[in-house]
């Protein structure tokens, strides 16, 4: 589909997908630690 | 029935401070479960001989039991004083909220058997349509934001004749005849509209300015058809999830809600989809970015996403990755004996080469750190990966011209070179006129029809082409394939035969962390030279802080000789940064190649960049060591590639 479309909305769509791909990536990363964080938390108050 | 009806009931059998809320949950849990009342009606009577009749059955238990949770397990705010006293057991409150329901679907109606225990008519689902809330679409600003008006209130003038009224989908329900109200401040006459503020250029008399508001609840698509930010959200998920194109969730989008809303609309169009995932976009990106986005009133759609770009697109830059740092892309530093100054290295790769994995931790780290250099505080150590994918949008074919065609639909110029090269012949260096309804002169007629015959529909290469499977090979198709070119060689020099279809930007770069999160891209339209490759991280790393420690690339080897040449390592790279190549082309081309083996090993076995190295533990749990960064990440593998 990319291969079809006018430089103004190829560089729009790739520009906006990639900004979407990156938010997703940090947001994946961001949900990984608290979860990390979280079952830590958990170990410790087990412990306790 | 009437309210007073209702009213009463609900205060005969009632609390007395029963809330409009719980009333309401009340109402609507009878509403939505006609099912469950049928079931509940049918065991009150016995039809057939052993059945046993149950006033308050399972049935109406359970959805006692629900609403009683739903409640909180206050009971108190539901039921009257003298149903309930102190302690009273958990079963016998749901038995009393029980009845309670059976009677409101008594007095609502929803028991359909008589009293002889015959039913009278089915039980159907509800409709809410009598009581659906009416729509306005209206500005979100209820005073004038301009400073010299003082917050001034906001009027509707417009005549109700005038007034438009459109199609509103929200929450996937469609809602015809909306009136649409626009706010005018008598003062500064801005316009106030659900979507977009719009003013008047200063200066300049009868030009506009429309500012898109970034917090706006809905949004207009079409001429009569405005979306809530559900729907639009829903649009750029999909686009980035399924990769699907504009016409396919149009296709989506018609097939799930359109066909069962019928009756109040007909269908969405492509073009309506790509103007909700513009508008969505273009905020979701100026809020990341800190601003409102404003251009000039009346755009066409393609210009919109033009400016947009100009405005937020930073030349490629993602601003969503700025300053990102994390532990897969970013390692603590960890000191060298040599001073970070270009050493001769083994050719050895950690992880690659098998009898390395084992080695023990002391042996690696004695030649290369000492913990004099480990004291000294020093910045993180970063990696970046570039690669570049071969596709791209159609430019003019005309020699070292880039610039967009004059239109999409066959023409190969751009507006210039229309003018001066639209009526010649299309082959190089011709300058005959065409001849009419062909692309070549009369010498050249041969060629043309060469070219138009491979490139209609009817040939098997047309038919790939418009299938979108070039590279599909099947034994009754002859091959004619162009030598491919090495990653690591230098592009050679195309030589244009033609201008009979539209030039190819020839691929798209990307700078990724190791991590996955895109830092930058950018468009090449002829090769993926070094000198190109060189220019857009000279564009993306302008500054000496802002430059990674390491930088990956397939054919760095290439691109350290190019710099070498043209003097940007002195320059720019030498104080900051190192090329190395990925672990896949160091091996195939270490041997043959002293500089890359020399200078572009990605994770040295002989300690001369251990910061290249990490410590693990294999399966076994035995000290081994690793590259510390993946070198194996593009932004392509995820979704370009499914979207060419």
């Amino acid at each position: 589909m990319l291969k079809k479309m006018t430089p103004g909305n190829f560089n729009w769509f790739l520009h906006s997908m990639l900004f979407y791909h990156t938010r997703h990536v940090i947001a994946k990363q961001e949900e990984r630690a608290s979860r990390v964080n979280n079952s830590d938390s958990d170990s410790d108050s087990d412990s306790d | 029935m009437t309210f007073l009806s209702f009213s009463q009931f609900i205060q005969k059998n009632f609390s007395a401070n029963i809330s409009l809320s719980t009333v309401l949950l009340m109402l609507f849990t009878m509403t939505e479960n006609p099912d469950l009342l049928s079931l509940h009606a049918r065991q009150q009577y016995s039809l057939v001989k052993g059945e046993n009749i149950s006033s308050v059955n399972s049935w109406i238990k359970n959805l006692s039991q629900a609403v009683y949770v739903k409640l909180n397990r206050n009971a108190s705010i539901l039921l009257h004083e003298s149903d309930q006293y102190e302690g009273i057991a958990e079963n016998l409150i749901i038995i009393n909220i029980a009845n309670k329901l059976d009677k409101l679907a008594q007095h609502l109606d929803l028991i359909k058997y008589n009293k002889k225990g015959q039913l009278k008519s089915a039980l159907k689902p509800v409709s809410y349509k009598a009581i659906e809330a009416v729509h306005i679409i209206c500005p979100e600003s209820y005073q004038c934001v301009t400073s010299e008006c003082g917050f001034r209130s906001l009027l509707q003038t417009t005549k109700q004749r005038d007034i438009p009224l459109v199609t509103l989908v929200k929450n996937n329900t469609i809602y015809k005849n909306v009136p649409v109200l626009t706010g005018k401040c008598p003062n500064c006459t801005t316009l106030y509209s659900a979507d977009h503020e719009r003013s008047a250029e200063i200066d300049e008399e009868n030009h506009f300015t429309n500012l898109y508001l970034n917090s706006a609840k809905y949004i207009k698509i079409g001429q009569s058809i405005w979306v809530d930010r559900l729907f639009s959200n829903a649009v750029v998920n999909a686009m980035y999830s399924f990769h699907a194109s504009a016409s396919a969730y149009m296709e989506f989008w018609n097939d799930s809600f359109g066909k069962t809303q019928q009756d109040v609309f007909h269908k969405m169009s492509r073009r309506q989809i790509w103007q909700a995932f513009v508008q969505e976009s273009m905020r979701t990106i100026a809020v990341s970015a800190d601003m409102e986005i404003s251009l000039r009133d009346n755009l066409a759609i393609d210009e919109i996403t033009k400016e947009a770009f100009s405005i937020l697109g930073e030349n490629g830059v993602i601003r969503a990755a700025d300053q990102h740092a994390c532990s897969e892309c970013t390692h603590e530093y960890i000191g060298t004996t040599s001073d970070n100054t270009l050493t001769a290295g083994s050719d050895a790769v950690v992880g690659v080469d098998e009898d390395l994995e084992q080695t023990p931790h002391s042996d690696l780290t004695s030649a290369s750190t000492s913990e004099d250099v480990m004291d000294v505080d020093k910045a993180p150590v970063k990696m970046v990966v570039v690669d570049g994918i071969c596709f791209g949008p159609q430019h003019c074919a005309y020699e070292n011209c880039s610039d967009d065609l004059i239109n999409y639909r066959g023409a190969v110029f751009c507006a210039i070179h229309e003018q001066s090269h639209g009526a010649k012949c299309r082959v190089s260096n011709c300058d005959n006129i065409k001849i009419r309804e062909t692309q070549a002169c009369q010498q050249h007629q041969q060629q043309w029809k060469k070219y138009a015959t491979q490139h209609k529909r009817q040939s098997a290469p047309g038919f790939r082409r418009i299938t979108q499977r070039p590279s599909e090979s099947l034994p009754w198709i002859s091959t004619n394939r162009q030598t491919e070119q090495p990653h690591d060689e230098p592009m050679p020099e195309r030589e244009h035969k033609n201008y009979f279809s539209a030039a190819r930007f020839y691929c798209v770069e990307t700078i990724c962390a190791p991590c996955g999160v895109v830092i930058a891209w950018a468009k090449f339209p002829k090769a993926e030279s070094p000198t190109n490759i060189l220019a857009f991280l000279e564009n993306v790393f302008h500054t000496e802080e802002s430059r990674p420690d390491y930088i990956c690339i397939d054919k760095a080897c290439l691109v350290l000789r190019t710099a070498l040449r043209n003097g940007s390592w002195n320059r720019i790279w030498e104080k900051t940064t190192r090329f190395i190549v990925d672990a896949y082309h160091y091996i195939n081309h270490r041997d043959d190649d002293e500089l890359c083996k020399k200078w572009c090993n990605p994770a040295p076995a002989d300690g001369s960049a251990p910061n290249l190295v990490v410590e693990a533990k294999d399966k076994k749990g035995k000290t081994c060591f690793r590259r510390a960064f993946n070198t194996q990440v593009s932004f392509d593998t995820c979704f370009v590639r499914n979207n060419t």
